[in-house]
C-alpha cells in the first residue's frame, strides 16, 4: 500500500461523511410536506389532477397496466385522487367513528358507610390482598388503623410514626404491612405481632409513597427527595437508587415485569424504570400539571394517571397513550381506583367523586361527597381511594377525617339509570 | 469537498512516522465504508441506507397521535404472562443478589474498622496508656444533620421531548403584587417604637389594600352635586321650621302672658273682696297700734309680724314664691331673676322671738319643726355606755 492509496482512501471517507451530512441534513425537503402539498392539490383542478395521476402512473408499467384493467379498487383510488381530495382520516370520518362506538354501561354508586375513628386526614387506604376481610388506613394524627372491612369495626391502631402516615402498602406473600411516612421513615409492621419489626433508613425527606415488589423480596420507595429507592426487605439496605425526577414523586408502583417501576411526580412526568439498567426507559410527559397519583387496571396490562384537570390511561409496557378521559372540570385530582369491571374512580379535592367507564373514558356519574355533620365547607375532599378486591366496594379517605365505603346500586338497570349523556368530544383525541 | 482537511490531526499523529501507520486498519475501514458508499447509490434495498434515512419527522404520520382505543373502545391488552414474569424475575434477581452482596460487604468492611471500647497500651518507660471511649448520651440526637434535597442532579444522556406547550409565563410586577402579603404589623402593640407609615396601616387593612384590588369604592362626581343639593334643601326646610317654632312660641308666649294677665286681675278682685281685706286690717292695725306707741313700721314689718303669730308650716304670702324663682319665660325678658330675690327668702329661715308664754308649746315645736341649719351634737358618753350593754345582750364579755 501507498501514501496514494491512503490518501485516496481518505478521500472517500471525506465524500461518505459529505453525503451523508447532505442527506441527513436536506432528504425530506425532496418531497414536500404532506399537508402543503394537499393544499396545493386542492387548488387544482380537476383534469390538472387526472394529469398527474396520468404521470405518476404512466412511470410505472406495471402501475399503468392495472388501470388499465380498471380493478374496483383501483378505479376508487382513482375517483377519489381525481375528485376527493380529502383523505380518509379527516376529524369528521374520525368524529363518527367515535360516535358509532358505544360505552359500556355500568351502575351507579352510593354511599353505604361513614366510618369515624381517625384525629386527622386519611391519607391512605389499602385492602387486605389476600382475604378482604379488612383494611388498613393511615392518616395525618400519625397512626395506622386496621379496620374489619364487612363490619367497619376499629381492630388494631398502630402507632410508632411521628408525622403523617402518607403510604400503606400490604404484602401477599409476608405477613407484613409496609408505611411510608413524612418522618423520612419506611417501617415493616408485622402483623402477626402488630408492632414495627424493621426501619429502612436513608430518604433524605419525607417519604410519600410505597409499594412491594410482586415477586422480588424488595420495596419501593419514593418521596420529597425525588428518587426512588429500591430496599432489600430483610437486609434493610437501599439496594438501588433510581435518580432522574426533577421534583417530589408522588406515587411508586411495582410490576412483575419490565417496566418493573413506575412512579409518577410533580414535575409532570411518569417514568418507566429499568431496574436491571438503573435507569428510567421511557418519560411520558403528556401531563401539563403534577400528576398526583397513577393507578394499574387488575386484569389488563395498563394504568391510568392523573393530573389537575386531565386523566389518561396509557398501555404497557411501552407506554403508549391509550385514552384521554372527559375530565374538564374535575379541579386537582388526588386519586385513581380501577376496578376489574372497567369501573375508573376519580376523586378530587373539592369532594367530587367521578366515575368512568375504562375503556372509553365517558364519565358516567359525578357526585359530591356527603358532609359529616359539623365539619366545615373545606373539609370536602378525598385524599384515597381503593376498591375492594371484589370491585363492588368502593373506600375512600378523606379530609374531613372519615372513611367512607361506597357501593354499586344492585337495582340499577341501563332504563333506569342511564348514567351522564355520552357526547365524545374530539378533545379526547388529543395527544 | 474534504471536511477532515479542516479538522485538526490527531493529537499524537506527528510523533509517528506515516510508514509506520497501521495500512490494515485503513483497509479495515475502506472494507466497512465500501459498502456504504455502494449503500448511497441504491439505497433502496440496503438496510445501512435506509437505517441512516431513518429521519424521525418522516417516519411519523397523524394516525400516531391519535390514543390507541379512540379508534377500538375493545382494544385487548393481555397481562402479561408467568414465563414472562419468571423470566423477569430471575434476570432481576441475579442483579440485585449482586448489588446486595455488594452494600453488604462494604457495610461489614466498615464494621472492622470499630475500635474496641478501651485498649491499653503499655510503652517501653512503664508508662501506661489507656484508650477509653467517650461516654455519650445515649438520648442524645444525632449530631450529623441530613441536607434536605429536593431532587438530586439527574445527568441524561437524551433529552426527554415534551409535545405540548410548556407555560414557563412570568409573573408581570402587578400580579406580584397580587401576591404579595404583607408583614404583620400589629396595631396595638410596638415595643420597639418603630414608625410604620400609613400605607403600610392601610395595606395591612383590608378595606383599604390597595388601589389594585379594587376594593376602594371610586364616587361619581354627581353623587357629589347629589348630597350638596340635599344639604341645602335640608338647611332651608330647618330654617324655616325654626321660624315657625319661634313664631309659634311668641304666640304662645302672648297667649300666656294675656292669661296671666287675666289671672293677676282676677286674683287682685279676690283679694279685693276677702283675704285681702281681712290682711290688710291686721296689718293696719299693727300699724296703728306701732303708730300709736310712736314708732313707724314698714309694711314687710308689720306682715311679718302677722306672719309669725301663725304656725310656720301654714301658708305662707304666695307672693314670696311668686317673686322668687322665676327662669327666664321668653327671649324678650332681660333678666332671669329679681334683683332682690334674697330679701323674700329671708323670711322663710328667721329667728324666732321668745315668747315668755308659750314655752312648752316651743319645746314641741323645736323638737318637730327645724327653723335654721342642721346642727351636729357630739355623742356623748352615756351613748357609749349604751352601745356596750347592747353588746353585752349580744351575749359579748367584756374584758
Amino acid at each position: 500500500m501507498s501514501t496514494h492509496d491512503e490518501n485516496l482512501s481518505l478521500k472517500e471517507l471525506d465524500d461518505f461523511y459529505a453525503n451523508i451530512r447532505w442527506r441527513n441534513q436536506f432528504s425530506s425537503m425532496d418531497v414536500l410536506p404532506k399537508h402543503i402539498q394537499d393544499k396545493i392539490d386542492a387548488k387544482k383542478t380537476v383534469l390538472q389532477r387526472y394529469k398527474s395521476v396520468q404521470n405518476e402512473s404512466s412511470t410505472n408499467q406495471m402501475e399503468s397496466t392495472q388501470l388499465i384493467k380498471a380493478t374496483p379498487s383501483n378505479t376508487g383510488s382513482l375517483v377519489e385522487k381525481v375528485f376527493d381530495s380529502s383523505n380518509d382520516q379527516s376529524v369528521m370520518t374520525r368524529h363518527r367513528e367515535l360516535i358509532v362506538q358505544q360505552p359500556e354501561w355500568h351502575a351507579p354508586w352510593k354511599l353505604k358507610r361513614i366510618i369515624n375513628g381517625h384525629l386527622g386526614w386519611v391519607r391512605s387506604i389499602e385492602v387486605d390482598p389476600v382475604d378482604n376481610e379488612w383494611f388498613a388506613t393511615g392518616s395525618n394524627d400519625t397512626t395506622i388503623k386496621i379496620w374489619d372491612l364487612a363490619k367497619g369495626k376499629l381492630k388494631v391502631t398502630l402507632a410508632g410514626h411521628i408525622m403523617t402516615v402518607r403510604d400503606i402498602a400490604i404484602s401477599k406473600r409476608h405477613p407484613y404491612l409496609f408505611s411510608a411516612s413524612e418522618d423520612k421513615l419506611v417501617k415493616c409492621w408485622d402483623l402477626e405481632k402488630n408492632m414495627a419489626i424493621r426501619d429502612y433508613h436513608g430518604h433524605l425527606s419525607g417519604v410519600h409513597s410505597v409499594d412491594i415488589h410482586p415477586t422480588l423480596d424488595l420495596i419501593a420507595t419514593a418521596g420529597r427527595d425525588s428518587v426512588v429507592r429500591l430496599w432489600d426487605i430483610r437486609a434493610r439496605v437501599a439496594v438501588m437508587t433510581l435518580i432522574g425526577h426533577k421534583n417530589p414523586i408522588n406515587k411508586v408502583h411495582c410490576l412483575p415485569v419490565d417496566p418493573q417501576i413506575v412512579s409518577c411526580s410533580t414535575d409532570a412526568t411518569i417514568r418507566l424504570w429499568d431496574i436491571v439498567a438503573g435507569k428510567s426507559m421511557k418519560v411520558i410527559t403528556h401531563h401539563k400539571k403534577s400528576v398526583r397519583n397513577i393507578a394499574f387496571h387488575p386484569t389488563e396490562f395498563s394504568m391510568s394517571s392523573c393530573s389537575a384537570n386531565d386523566i389518561r390511561s396509557w398501555k404497557l409496557p411501552e407506554g403508549g397513550l391509550l385514552t384521554n378521559f372527559n375530565s374538564d372540570g374535575l379541579g386537582i385530582i388526588n386519586t385513581l381506583s380501577i376496578n376489574q369491571d372497567d369501573v375508573l374512580f376519580a376523586g378530587s379535592d373539592n369532594g367530587m367523586l367521578s366515575f368512568y367507564d375504562y375503556k372509553s373514558g365517558h364519565k358516567y356519574q359525578s357526585m359530591m361527597t356527603k358532609e359529616i355533620p359539623g365539619s366545615l365547607e373545606s373539609e370536602r375532599g378525598i385524599l384515597c381511594s381503593t376498591f375492594d378486591r371484589t370491585g363492588l366496594r368502593l373506600l375512600t379517605g378523606e379530609t374531613d377525617k372519615s372513611i367512607k365505603i361506597w357501593s354499586m346500586d344492585s337495582d340499577a338497570t341501563p332504563e333506569t339509570d342511564p348514567g351522564l349523556p355520552w357526547n365524545p368530544t374530539l378533545a379526547a383525541q388529543r395527544f | 469537498m474534504s471536511f477532515s482537511s479542516l479538522l485538526p490531526p490527531p493529537q499524537h499523529s506527528k510523533d509517528k512516522d506515516p510508514e509506520d501507520k497501521d495500512l490494515e486498519a485503513i483497509s479495515a475501514a475502506r472494507s466497512l465504508i465500501k459498502p456504504l458508499l455502494s449503500g448511497l447509490q441504491q439505497r433502496d434495498d440496503d438496510p445501512i441506507a435506509t437505517m441512516l434515512d431513518a429521519m424521525p419527522a418522516s417516519k411519523i404520520s397523524f394516525q400516531d397521535f391519535i390514543p390507541l382505543r379512540q379508534r377500538n373502545f375493545k382494544l385487548e391488552i393481555p397481562m402479561p404472562s408467568q414465563e414472562e414474569i419468571n423470566e423477569t424475575r430471575n434476570r432481576t434477581k441475579e442483579v440485585f443478589d449482586k448489588l446486595l452482596q455488594k452494600q453488604i460487604s462494604s457495610h461489614s468492611s466498615t464494621a472492622v474498622h470499630n475500635k474496641p471500647s478501651s485498649s491499653v497500651i503499655t510503652r517501653d518507660d512503664n508508662r501506661r496508656l489507656e484508650i477509653v471511649e467517650r461516654k455519650q448520651d445515649p438520648l442524645q440526637p444525632t449530631r450529623n444533620k441530613f441536607k434536605k434535597t429536593v431532587a438530586p442532579v439527574a445527568t441524561e444522556d437524551v433529552e426527554v421531548p415534551i409535545f405540548h406547550q410548556v407555560e414557563e409565563k412570568k409573573l408581570t410586577k402587578e400580579e406580584r403584587a397580587k401576591w404579595n402579603i404583607p408583614s404583620a404589623v400589629s396595631n396595638w402593640k410596638n415595643p420597639n417604637g418603630y414608625t410604620v407609615s400609613l400605607e403600610k396601616r392601610l395595606q395591612m387593612d383590608g378595606r383599604f389594600s390597595g388601589s389594585s384590588s379594587g376594593q376602594v369604592t371610586n364616587i361619581n362626581d354627581k353623587h357629589m352635586e347629589l348630597s350638596d343639593a340635599l344639604e341645602k334643601v335640608d338647611k332651608e326646610a330647618r330654617r324655616e321650621l325654626a321660624q315657625r317654632a319661634l313664631q309659634r312660641r311668641h304666640a304662645a308666649e302672648q297667649e300666656a302672658n294675656n292669661r296671666q294677665v287675666k289671672l293677676e286681675a282676677l286674683k287682685d278682685k279676690i283679694r279685693g273682696t276677702g283675704n285681702k281685706v281681712s290682711k290688710k286690717s291686721t296689718v293696719d292695725r299693727l300699724k296703728k297700734l306701732a303708730y300709736s306707741r310712736g314708732e313707724d313700721i314698714s309694711d314687710k314689718v308689720a306682715l311679718a309680724a302677722v306672719n309669725s303669730s301663725k304656725q310656720p308650716d301654714l301658708d305662707y304670702d304666695s307672693r314670696l314664691f311668686t317673686k322668687g324663682g322665676r327662669s327666664k319665660k321668653s327671649e324678650s325678658q332681660v333678666y332671669d331673676n329679681p334683683l332682690f330675690v334674697q330679701q323674700d327668702t329671708d323670711n322663710i329661715y328667721r329667728a324666732k322671738a321668745a315668747r315668755p308664754d308659750d314655752n312648752a308649746v316651743e319645746a314641741t315645736v323645736e323638737a318637730s319643726v327645724r327653723r335654721g341649719p342642721v346642727e351636729f351634737t357630739r355623742a356623748t358618753t352615756e351613748d357609749s355606755k349604751t352601745g356596750n350593754s347592747s353588746a353585752d345582750s349580744y351575749g359579748l364579755k367584756k374584758q
